[in-house]
């Protein structure tokens, strides 16, 4: 018996389904048009503890390293701290949930952590 | 299946199983040697706590760590997270005097909780505080199960209680238990049962550095029949108690 | 003569009634884990006394079913016994299934599933579970080198990965005993018979299991089966038990030698439910009636006998891995040595356990998730002869 045919058809199913959220964004409202790009609020303007590009690329490694020197090591570097990111973005709601909503990751820090979703004034 | 694909196949599983461990192992090795010694180093905090000043209808340090920390009560008395608690202890023998310990965490300088974790969450601060890593916890509660002083409880739920914002909340599904208020020692602070204990007019607690013969801590451990939970366990607890 | 191994055909009905019955239970069981992860382990039997709760008791058991499958698989390889070739790559594949299954069971029960890879990036030298998480990894890497090479036929290369096999095997097990075994903080986990008498579970275990699997596969595909093939098994059987026997006689007669440690297993063996899982569940069950039955000269050449027997083992087993984890929870930690104490926190104080239900649908689930990776390996591969006769010339 040739089971050729249908493992064709099964491995066809399989990528389309594995695709489909590509396939739904390219072509199902128009390319990439669905979600608009977040507009960033930012409360206070100046300078970032680190360039603006450098931060948008790596503000997690940052905040992670900070993180494990602060709990393993008790080094609590003031100025890489989550506390110190509400200084110059005061909501959660404004600054880091729009980007993450818009790119679809979902960190766990404010499970526990206390960083609110508007502006506390 | 021919030989040669078989071969191929079987030796790549092998040798691919062997290089992943091997380079598992590797960078155990090399985290453990890459420790970098702190300024912490110097400091062995440990906590002395007086019986006979203790009283046994005063909850003062069970209710300042609560508040301190965040720590939830569910109101289902087996799932309750105790990171401080009062036990009343008697003699077997008729009459005996009821006594009034509380209990938390010994921050042992050999911890079993320690020894057993398998994703090193629960460490040893290098100021000898027994910490967990609840970003690392896997909630396996291995830990838990080698206590002997029952320190350690499982978030098992949820909570909502925030009281003080500085100390994170809880999220389900990891293990914790005392810190002795790690983020106020690193502000120069006391824990807060200390400082509670004192308020209350007890001064039943002393916290102090246990490397310095001169502190408070030191002094007293020195001067007074000071006895701990299960010494004979050799897991070294540095919470002692006077009058037990 | 050579055997043939051949896939079964998997086209009827009771083939795929079998199959969504299975999977109906595994969905449930999933959900099960999936409400535990996501709302938290309040909704189970598990409190802050008694941490580890049905999930482990079953991973336990479950990778004991694996390690006596794996070593039952090398009886013709390793050990010369050429009669037991016929079900060898049926243990070996089942030794994988049921490893996995074990794994499974523990994963699930983590508090944090989702941080599956954090034991392997970060490693204790100290932890059994480091350990274990670097034995179990390899076991199932040898378990498909195993039963690669026996597709491939390759006498030589089997017997060796065999004799590894073996070995890997018992230091799995060992491993797992030792979880328990290390623990100095409870007196009814810390013992070295620990890792020892959990190899002669594991292999009593495994013997039952795969002689009720033999008789259900073999009657399920219309295939003959020797019956001299389960007789010989039930020799193995009635040999395990008593060694399993034995371990649990020495480790609580010296419990109760020591006046230290009587009140514990006063506790431990006439107390609370954990003492009639014990008696009815282990003694009575799971080594009694069935050691009775494979040494009664009319019952032990029956085969309808010895599949009883073979599965009140199997039952009796798991009887076991509760009666080893449980009570040395619900006892009380022994802080104040001689004094009494009380508290708010339960201590000193006689905990309880039950079985709650999303735990146990959870296990049922696991085990689903088994019979159907097993059904659909029998399909799919070639694991089971036409045929398991003992032909009397290729003994000579």
């Amino acid at each position: 018996m040739n089971k050729k045919p249908l493992a064709i058809i099964v491995m066809a199913i399989a990528l389309i389904v594995l695709l489909s959220p590509f396939i739904y964004n390219a072509f199902g409202t128009g390319l990439f048009s669905k979600v608009p790009r977040p507009e960033i609020k930012i409360e206070k303007e100046g300078k970032c503890v680190r360039d603006t590009e450098y931060m948008r690329r790596n503000h997690m490694n940052i905040l992670l390293h900070s993180r494990d020197e602060a709990v393993r090591e008790g080094v609590r570097a003031k100025d890489d701290s989550l506390n110190n990111c509400r200084s110059c973005h005061p909501s959660r709601g404004d600054f880091c949930i729009k980007c993450h909503s818009y790119i679809g990751a979902k960190p766990e820090c404010f499970e526990c952590h206390y960083y609110p979703k508007k502006a506390e004034r | 299946m021919d030989r040669r694909a078989f071969i191929k196949i079987g030796g790549a599983l092998t040798i691919g199983t062997v290089l992943g461990q091997g380079f598992q192992f590797y960078q155990a090795v090399a985290d453990s040697k890459g420790e970098k010694t702190s300024a912490l180093a110097k400091n062995k905090w440990g906590m002395l706590i007086d019986l006979n000043k203790c009283d046994a209808g005063c909850t003062a340090c069970v209710d300042a760590c609560r508040k301190e920390n965040n720590v939830p009560l569910f109101g289902d008395k087996e799932r309750d997270i105790h990171w401080i608690r009062k036990a009343s202890v008697k003699q077997k023998f008729p009459n005996a005097r009821e006594q009034s310990v509380p209990l938390l965490c010994n921050h042992c300088e050999n911890p079993a909780c320690v020894q057993v974790c398998p994703t090193m969450a629960s460490f040893v601060r290098k100021d000898g505080i027994v910490l967990v890593d609840k970003h690392r916890c896997i909630g396996c509660r291995y830990c838990m199960i080698a206590c002997p002083y029952k320190a350690r409880s499982f978030v098992f739920k949820e909570t909502h209680d925030w009281t003080n914002k500085d100390v994170p909340k809880r999220m389900h599904g990891v293990v914790e238990k005392c810190d002795l208020c790690v983020h106020r020692i690193d502000k120069g602070q006391k824990p807060a049962c200390v400082e509670a204990c004192a308020n209350a007019n007890n001064g039943a607690m002393v916290f102090g550095d246990l490397n310095d013969p001169e502190s408070g801590i030191s002094k007293l451990i020195a001067n007074n029949a000071v006895q701990q939970i299960r010494a004979d366990l050799g897991l070294k607890p540095k919470v002692y108690y006077i009058g037990m | 003569m050579k055997i043939q191994f051949t896939t079964i055909e998997g086209k009827s009905f009771q083939f795929y009634a079998i199959l969504v019955i299975l999977s109906i239970l595994a969905a449930a069981g999933l959900y099960a884990s999936y409400r535990m992860f996501e709302g938290g382990h309040y909704i189970t039997g598990m409190t802050n006394q008694v941490p580890w709760g049905f999930p482990i008791v079953m991973a336990v058991y479950l990778i004991g079913l694996s390690a006596g499958s794996l070593v039952l698989s090398s009886l013709s390889s390793v050990f010369g016994k050429k009669e037991y070739k016929v079900f060898s790559r049926v243990a070996v594949y089942l030794a994988a299934l049921l490893l996995m299954a074990g794994l499974m069971s523990i994963t699930l029960d983590w508090g944090r599933p989702d941080r599956l890879m954090i034991p392997f990036t970060y490693f204790n030298f100290n932890s059994m579970f480091s350990w274990n998480a670097f034995l179990y990894s390899a076991y199932i890497g040898i378990c498909v080198v195993y039963l690669m090479a026996m597709f491939a036929e390759k006498e030589k290369l089997v017997t060796f990965i065999g004799a590894v096999a073996v070995i890997w095997a018992v230091a799995v097990h060992s491993g797992t005993g030792a979880i328990f075994g290390f623990i100095h903080a409870r007196e009814l986990y810390h013992s070295p018979l620990l890792a020892p008498s959990f190899i002669a579970a594991a292999l009593s275990s495994g013997t039952g299991l795969m002689i009720l699997i033999l008789l259900g596969t073999f009657k399920f595909t219309n295939r003959p089966l020797d019956n001299r093939l389960i007789l010989g098994l039930s020799k193995l059987l009635s040999g395990f038990i008593l060694i399993v026997l034995y371990f649990i006689f020495i480790e609580n007669l010296t419990r109760f030698y020591a006046f230290g440690l009587r009140e514990a297993e006063h506790y431990y063996l006439f107390e609370g439910l954990h003492s009639k899982v014990f008696w009815i569940g282990l003694i009575l069950t799971g080594s009694i009636i069935p050691a009775a039955i494979l040494f009664f000269p009319k019952t032990n050449k029956s085969i309808p006998w010895i599949a009883l027997a073979s599965f009140m083992v199997v039952i009796g087993v798991l009887a076991e891995r509760y009666i080893i984890v449980i009570p040395a929870q619900t006892y009380p930690l022994d802080q104040f040595p001689g004094k009494e104490v009380s508290s708010v926190f339960l201590d000193g104080a006689y905990a309880n356990y039950l079985i709650s239900l999303p735990e146990a649908a959870q296990a049922v689930g696991i085990v689903a998730i088994v019979g159907i990776m097993f059904i659909l390996g029998l399909k799919l591969l070639e694991l089971l002869p036409t045929e398991a006769v003992i032909h009397d010339t290729e003994k000579k």
